[in-house]
């Protein structure tokens, strides 16, 4: 029993996340040719790796900011990021995106035993 | 015993050298929304990143390969991680799509103290094994040269000229 919710434990923690979060008070100043903006928005989702590339769990873009996570799917990549991003512009009805940028992070315990990996991309959006 | 704990110690080497990756992605809404009026419409969102492990801080071990014709996807005692290549690999993408870039972002992350596998404990003397990356990120457009007439830069070029000329002969009529 104790075992078990040791791994559960562990499990959890090894589990990935996508988030979206944004900002959206301006206080009049325009960003991109002096055209308030919607919101500025940042996506991120990470996820857990054994050996640097076996997934054990990584977030769902599918439901970003929620208890959801893929087993043993990769998730963590460029595209998922993008189509995040794709669904806030529905949400907000913004038309263009401004000064989107990418970075991606690797984390490494017990140098390549597991890797946390997280994609991160964040953009202006515009009406 | 013997064969397998080499296998294991080379195979974690294998891991612990660099990678070179390009990931590109696109979506719809990406391709319709034009990032302002001033500029072509977005074609894909491009990240180009490499890593690479150095002795000193200056001698380098083994990091991506980065070539484009690349065999093995890592080199070793050969520099690939540096702004130069990467940037050139990511303009030749955009040349062969014949894109424009736009929103270029540079981020460069080093680490120089390591702890000891599995403790909190630092290795005590800095810079003797390093890690580096290189990333850059960006939006490329469709090619602003191609879509535009150019008869606007030509008029300006020419009233340019004009003034040029005027300040050099200012008693000539032109």
């Amino acid at each position: 029993m104790k075992t078990c919710s040791i791994l559960l434990f562990a499990a959890a923690f090894c589990a990935g996340c996508a988030t979206v979060n944004f900002a959206n008070d301006y206080h009049g100043m325009g960003i991109e040719d002096g055209e308030p903006p919607i919101e500025t928005v940042e996506i991120e989702n990470t996820g857990w790796f054994l050996f640097r590339f076996i997934p054990l769990g990584s977030g769902n873009p599918l439901k970003p900011n929620k208890v959801s996570c893929k087993l043993f799917s990769n998730t963590v990549d460029l595209q998922n990021n993008l189509e995040m991003l794709e669904d806030e512009m529905e949400r907000v009805g913004a038309k263009r995106v401004a000064n989107l940028t990418s970075r991606k992070t690797d984390e490494s315990m017990f140098i390549i035993l597991l890797t946390r990996r997280a994609y991160h991309t964040s953009a202006v959006l515009l009406k | 015993m013997k064969k397998t704990a080499k296998a294991l110690v080379l195979s974690g080497l294998a891991f612990l050298t660099g990678c070179f990756s390009m990931d590109i992605a696109q979506t719809d809404s990406l391709r319709e929304s034009a990032l302002s009026s001033n500029n072509g419409k977005p074609l894909e969102h491009v990240v180009v990143s490499n890593y690479g492990w150095y002795l000193f801080n200056c001698i380098p071990l083994a990091c991506g390969n980065a070539a484009p014709d690349a065999f093995f996807p890592w080199r070793l005692f050969s520099n690939h991680v540096t702004s130069n290549i990467l940037h050139d690999r990511m303009m030749a993408h955009a040349a062969s799509i014949n894109a424009d870039v736009r929103d270029l972002t540079f981020f460069r992350d080093e680490k120089v103290i390591f702890d000891l596998p599995g403790t909190d404990f630092p290795i005590p003397i800095p810079y003797v094994l390093c890690f580096r990356e290189i990333q850059f990120s960006g939006t490329l457009t469709q090619r602003k040269s191609q879509k535009e007439p150019t008869d606007s830069i030509r008029k300006k070029t020419v009233d340019e000229m004009n003034q040029l000329l005027d300040k050099l002969n200012p008693e000539e009529e032109h």
